[in-house]
C-alpha cells in the first residue's frame, strides 16, 4: 500500500530515475539524521521510511519529466523589494 | 432576514446565523445593535461547541468591548465599515493579540503572546468585524483531516462522527454550524477547499500573493496561501475585498492594486468558457465526485472537457516542496523536542529534513513549466471545474480508502484535486453541493490568476441556482 498515490506517463526517450530500494532510502535517512544530529527514536523508523517513500515516489515522477535549461526555479529573487 | 432585536430565543438563532452581508446592514442601519450579534453568537457556540470542537479560543470579553464600542461609534453618527459588527474567526495560526499562536500545536502553546492582531484580522476590524474567538486547526496545517493529538478532533456539524478536514477545520465547521458568518483559514495544499467541501460551506483561496500573510504563522511559504469561509458567496466577496491590498510587512504579498469583487458579483456567466478539468480529474475517486462536478457543469451549461496538463505531476511537485520546507520551518523545534509534536506530522518532518536538494530545485523549476502550461490552457478557457476531494467526510480515526480499486491512506490522499492547483496559486472557489441527504460534496471553481471575480461570479450563478448552498447544520 503506498503511503500517497503519486503516478504519471512516463516521458519516451527521458532518462528513468530509478526508483530507490527501501534499503536505499533507509540508508538516506540514516545518513541524513546522523549528519543533522536529529533523534528518531525506533518506534518512529517504519512511519518515516513510509513517508520518505512517498516523497521518493513523488520525486521521481518530477525528476523523470525533461526540462530545458532555460527554465528557472518559480521563485524570483528581487534584490530590493 | 434580521428581525428587530427581541428577546426570544428564534430571533437570538437568527442574529447568530445570518449572513454577514445580513448582519452588517442591521447593524449600520441601527437595526440590531452589534453587541446583541455578538452575544447571540456567544451563546450559539457556548451551546454547541463542545459537541464540534471548532474554538480554541473564545476571546467573549475582546469581542464584546469590539462590539459595544461600534454601537458607540454608530450612535455618533461614524460610519462602522462594511462589515459593521460582524462576528468572525480565525484559524489559530493568525496572529491574535494577547495570545500565543499556537498553530494547531502544543509546542507554539509556549510562544509569548502576540502583540497584535494578525494583518487580515486587523484589515476585517477595521471594516467593523467582531473577532470572536481562534480556530481549531490540524498541527502546522500539515493535515487534511481536521484531527489533532493535543485539542482533539474538530468535528463535522453535518454529522459528529465524521472528519470536518483540515486543516483549517475549525473554520470550516465553526461556518457550517453557524458559528459565525465568516471565518479565515489558510490553504498550502487543500486547507481552506477541503474543510469547506466536507464541511458544506462557501470558501475562497485566492491567488497567490494576493491576500497579506502578516501575522500568521508559516507552513510552507512556497505554497501558503490565506483566505475566508462564509455560508454565501456575496459574503465571500465582501470579505475578500475587504481584506484586500499590498502590504509592506508581507514580501510576498501583492503590490497590485485591490480588484474589488462585489460589484460585478450579480454579472452572470454569459460568454464566460467554462469547461471541466479532464485526465488527473476525472479518476481516483468515488463516482459521486464526478457526479457533482457533472451536476455542477451542466447547471452553468459547460460541456467541454478539458485536460490539464502533468497534473499529476504538478501534485507530485508540491508534495516534495511542501515537505522539504515544512522540515525545514521546524528543524530546530524537531531537533530539541521531536516527541512532542503530533507523530503523524512529527514522522512527515523527519523524512521531509531529509530530501536532497536536487529535488526540491526540481520540483521548483517545474512549477515555472506547469504555470506557463496553465497560462496557456487559459487562453482558451476562463474558468474550470474540478472535485475539491475525492470522497465525502470520512470518519474521525479512517486510516484508509479505497479509490478506484486502490486502497490508500486517507490522510496525504484527500488532497489529490486540490494540491496540483494551489502548486501554481491560482484563485479557487470551492462551492458545497448536496447531492442527497447525506453529507455534502465541493467543487473547484478555478479562475486565471487576479480573476477570483470570475471565479466568485460562477459560484454566485450556482448559489442562485440552488446548485450550490451552505445551509447551516442542525446542531
Amino acid at each position: 500500500m503506498s503511503e500517497a498515490s503519486h503516478e504519471a506517463d512516463p516521458i519516451p526517450g527521458h532518462a528513468v530515475t530509478p526508483t530507490p530500494a527501501g534499503e536505499v532510502l533507509a540508508a538516506l535517512i540514516d545518513a541524513s539524521l546522523a549528519l543533522s544530529g536529529q533523534r528518531m527514536d525506533h518506534a518512529w523508523r517504519e512511519g518515516v521510511l513510509a513517508h520518505m517513500s512517498a516523497i521518493a515516489a513523488a520525486a521521481k515522477l518530477v525528476l523523470d519529466f525533461p526540462l530545458d535549461d532555460e527554465i528557472e526555479q518559480a521563485p524570483v529573487y528581487e534584490a530590493a523589494p | 432576514m434580521i428581525p428587530a432585536a427581541t428577546t426570544s430565543p428564534g430571533a437570538a438563532t437568527d442574529l447568530a446565523t445570518a449572513h454577514a452581508g445580513e448582519v452588517a446592514e442591521a447593524v449600520r442601519t441601527r437595526r440590531v445593535p452589534a453587541l446583541a450579534v455578538t452575544e447571540a453568537c456567544l451563546v450559539r457556540i457556548a451551546r454547541h461547541d463542545g459537541a464540534i470542537n471548532a474554538f480554541t479560543d473564545i476571546t467573549a470579553e475582546r469581542a464584546r468591548a469590539r462590539a459595544a464600542a461600534l454601537d458607540a461609534a454608530i450612535a455618533r453618527g461614524e460610519d462602522p465599515g462594511p462589515l459593521a459588527g460582524v462576528p468572525f474567526a480565525v484559524k489559530n495560526l493568525f496572529d491574535i493579540a494577547g495570545l500565543p499562536t499556537r498553530a494547531g500545536s502544543k509546542i507554539n502553546r509556549e510562544r509569548a503572546p502576540a502583540l497584535r492582531d494578525g494583518a487580515l484580522v486587523r484589515r476585517l476590524e477595521a471594516a467593523g468585524a467582531v473577532l470572536v474567538g481562534g480556530l481549531n486547526m490540524g498541527e502546522y496545517a500539515y493535515d487534511f483531516t481536521g484531527e489533532n493529538v493535543h485539542d482533539g478532533p474538530c468535528r463535522n456539524p453535518r454529522a459528529p462522527d465524521h472528519m470536518s478536514g483540515g486543516s483549517s477545520s475549525g473554520s470550516g465547521a465553526a461556518i457550517a454550524a453557524g458559528f459565525v458568518p465568516l471565518a479565515l483559514g489558510s490553504d498550502t495544499n487543500g486547507s481552506i477547499r477541503v474543510p469547506s467541501a466536507l464541511c458544506g460551506t462557501f470558501g475562497l483561496k485566492p491567488t497567490f500573493g494576493r491576500l497579506s500573510r502578516a501575522g500568521s504563522f508559516p507552513f510552507v511559504t512556497s505554497l501558503d496561501h490565506l483566505g475566508p469561509f462564509a455560508r454565501s458567496v456575496r459574503d465571500l466577496a465582501l470579505a475578500y475585498d475587504v481584506m484586500q491590498g499590498g502590504d509592506a510587512d508581507d514580501p510576498a504579498c501583492t503590490q497590485r492594486p485591490a480588484e474589488p469583487t462585489l460589484a460585478t458579483l450579480e454579472e452572470g456567466i454569459d460568454g464566460l468558457r467554462i469547461a471541466v478539468a479532464g485526465g488527473h480529474f476525472r479518476r481516483g475517486g468515488e463516482a459521486e465526485v464526478f457526479a457533482a462536478v457533472d451536476q455542477v457543469a451542466r447547471a452553468l451549461g459547460a460541456s467541454d472537457i478539458v485536460d490539464v496538463p502533468e497534473a499529476a505531476r504538478a501534485r507530485a511537485a508540491a508534495y516534495v516542496i511542501t515537505a522539504a520546507e515544512g522540515a525545514a520551518l521546524h528543524r530546530e523545534r524537531l531537533l530539541t523536542r521531536p516527541q512532542d509534536f503530533d507523530p503523524a506530522v512529527r514522522d512527515r518532518l523527519i523524512a521531509g529534513s531529509t530530501i536532497p536538494a536536487g529535488w526540491v530545485i526540481r520540483a521548483q523549476r517545474f512549477r515555472s513549466w506547469f504555470r506557463e502550461r496553465m497560462r496557456a490552457l487559459f487562453t482558451e478557457v476562463d474558468v474550470l471545474l474540478a472535485p475539491a476531494t475525492p470522497c465525502r467526510a470520512p470518519l474521525i480515526g479512517q486510516q484508509t480508502f479505497t479509490l478506484d480499486g486502490v486502497t490508500l491512506p486517507v490522510r496525504p490522499n484527500i488532497g489529490v484535486f486540490t494540491q496540483p492547483l494551489s502548486f501554481i496559486g491560482l484563485p479557487i472557489v470551492a462551492v458545497p453541493v448536496f447531492p442527497d441527504d447525506g453529507l455534502p460534496l465541493g467543487v473547484q471553481v478555478i479562475a486565471p490568476p487576479w480573476r477570483e471575480d470570475l471565479a466568485l461570479r460562477v459560484a454566485r450563478r450556482l448559489e442562485r441556482l440552488g446548485v450550490a448552498s451552505a445551509p447551516v447544520a442542525a446542531l
